[in-house]
């Protein structure tokens, strides 16, 4: 059931879309979540789709990945669904019941923002599918890295976000194991009501804590032994690079968000 | 008797993601009531998967497993009984500790078993005994005690079950040899006073050439050798081959027979090739 999670996973490659530099995908990424949100016709949404459509296929994932991905949020996007079909009160009245009335605004509405919201995740799956945790974090760090001049701690930031990327798929493991043991002594996490099911979860949330907490005081020390400490004159061994195919892909991206601004302003 | 018995098994990790991969195939095995059986296969050659469907934590993707005649799939409680009947102590089970005290933690199984306070009671305090565990302990926190003590009080919380079937995926790994032979001195202990079957999942061919009455060899998913120890083990060149060896007294013993001694077969443990070689030099008149 944990296995489900696929956040922070990353599908090995070799497709164009793996080999860009982890900076030009974090800014297209973002790009597209913005471009996401000037979106409001059936024009600009056709595009994005399409864009992300293109780009899934480049990547060579398999479309199950999304769905899988998008399955734990299911229960939002009806939520957010529903809420839209009968909260808007403007357009033609289609029907109607207990003095609540679905217009036709409000299906169109309620479309377009679970388009919005599954858009807006399987970009970002796309992003962490396509990109290892560490080059995704390492990106991370060199576009924040002007922010080192205003004493942030960019390096403490992007090291705490690759440590903990990288504990995801080690912390779901060990909760899979932990429950399977407990499931072998008889516990049962699936029926009951939801304060035996509250209760039922302490056989794993106490072994789980105290793992995590041994696993950090040993990474601590293994990163201690290896003379670890801190951003301060910490050279980098692969420095990234920009290469012609990274400046391609934003230009495309920067286009992308410009027709979606002027379709907006067209009213199109 | 009840016994245990699997056909044509079959589990698929990650079917349909790139990730897929066969774990067991196909097997069928039996195994009577009050056997102890050595489970051995290199690290992914599908045991861990394989012990895993006998107590119904997973569900094979094709076959059957029967506990005492009944598969244990076809009803969901008939599955959560087999959590009870099959006693399975996982890798590294002091993970699994999370009581206040390590009396209630022993209480967990039992108490899940809705059996009441006095039986409870009478079975902590037997599987304690049974692990070697003194009752001294039992107001301590499990976290508070040390490694050896943690892996027999997570054994014990199994034992406490009275499963009819105990089985183990290597119990002795991490631990000092001193540890080690205790730990499976009380497996040993449990299994003759219990009658239970004992299953013992390991990757040291001389732990179990030492305890186990039925080998079973896997490797890629599927059984490749079953039988007793002194069988198995005369296919040495093929156990290196899937990359397990054979106990170092067997070894010995086949070298010495390449040198044309008159070693008898099947001494795989310390002891029995010692009185081997002892009879052979009285026999020569060196003692």
């Amino acid at each position: 059931m944990l296995k489900d999670i696929t956040l922070g996973q990353y599908f090995p490659g070799e497709s164009l879309l793996h080999r860009l530099d982890p900076r030009t995908k974090l800014i297209c990424t973002f790009i597209y979540i913005i471009a996401l949100f000037f979106a409001g016709s059936y024009i600009s949404y056709g595009t994005l789709i399409l864009v992300l459509f293109l780009c899934a296929a480049i990547s060579k994932i398999h479309p199950s990945a999304f769905f899988r991905g998008l399955k734990p949020v299911v229960f939002i996007i009806v939520f957010t669904a529903i809420l839209n079909l009968f909260y808007t009160k403007t357009g033609r009245e289609l029907f109607g019941f207990w003095g609540l009335s679905v217009t036709t605004d409000g299906v169109k509405i309620a479309v377009f923002m679970v388009i919005r919201i599954m858009l807006l995740i399987s970009s970002t799956f796309l992003l962490t599918y396509t990109t290892t945790p560490m080059s995704l974090t390492d990106g991370v760090e060199q576009l924040l890295s002007p922010l080192k001049k205003l004493h942030v701690p960019v390096h403490e930031f992007a090291m705490m976000m690759s440590i903990a990327l990288r504990f995801i798929p080690t912390l779901i493991e060990e909760a899979d194991k932990i429950i399977n043991a407990q499931k072998a002594r008889g516990a049962d996490f699936e029926t009951g009501k939801l304060l035996d099911r509250a209760k039922a979860l302490l056989p794993l949330l106490v072994p789980l804590f105290v793992s995590a907490f041994r696993r950090a005081d040993e990474l601590a020390i293994a990163m201690e032994s290896r003379c670890y400490r801190g951003g301060v004159g910490r050279t980098r061994m692969n420095n990234l690079v920009f290469a012609a195919r990274d400046f391609i892909t934003m230009g495309f991206f920067i286009l992308l968000f410009t027709f979606i601004v002027v379709i907006l302003r067209l009213g199109l | 008797m009840p016994t245990i018995k699997t056909e044509a098994l079959s589990h698929i990790y990650g079917q349909g993601t790139p990730f897929e991969s066969h774990a067991i195939n196909n097997i069928s095995l039996e195994i009577p009531q009050g056997q102890f059986v050595g489970l051995i296969g290199h690290t992914g050659s599908g045991k861990s998967t394989f012990i895993q469907h006998l107590n119904g934590l997973l569900q094979p993707e094709s076959g059957h497993v029967y506990f005492d005649g009944v598969d244990i799939n076809s009803s969901k409680q008939l599955r959560r009984n087999a959590r009870f009947q099959v006693g399975l102590v996982f890798q590294y089970p002091e993970h699994q500790l999370f009581e206040e005290t390590l009396y209630k933690d022993l209480a967990f199984g039992p108490r899940n078993m809705k059996l009441s306070k006095d039986e409870i009671d009478e079975r902590v305090r037997e599987a304690a005994r049974f692990a070697g565990l003194s009752e001294e302990l039992f107001s301590k926190s499990p976290l508070e005690l040390s490694g050896g003590q943690k892996r027999r009080a997570a054994i014990a919380g199994v034992i406490a079950m009275r499963p009819q079937v105990l089985v183990l995926d290597e119990p002795t790994a991490g631990l000092d040899p001193a540890g080690r032979n205790d730990i499976l001195e009380n497996i040993r202990a449990y299994h003759k006073a219990s009658g239970a079957t004992v299953i013992l999942v390991s990757h040291s061919m001389d732990e179990l050439a030492q305890i186990a009455q039925r080998l079973i060899v896997f490797d890629e998913g599927s059984i490749v050798m079953d039988g007793p120890p002194e069988k198995v083990f005369l296919h040495s060149e093929k156990l290196c081959e899937i990359g397990l060896g054979v106990p170092l007294a067997s070894e010995i013993a086949l070298e010495l027979q390449k040198l044309g001694l008159n070693i008898p077969e099947g001494c795989y443990t310390v002891s029995s090739l010692r009185d081997a070689i002892l009879s052979l030099r009285r026999e020569a008149g060196v003692c």
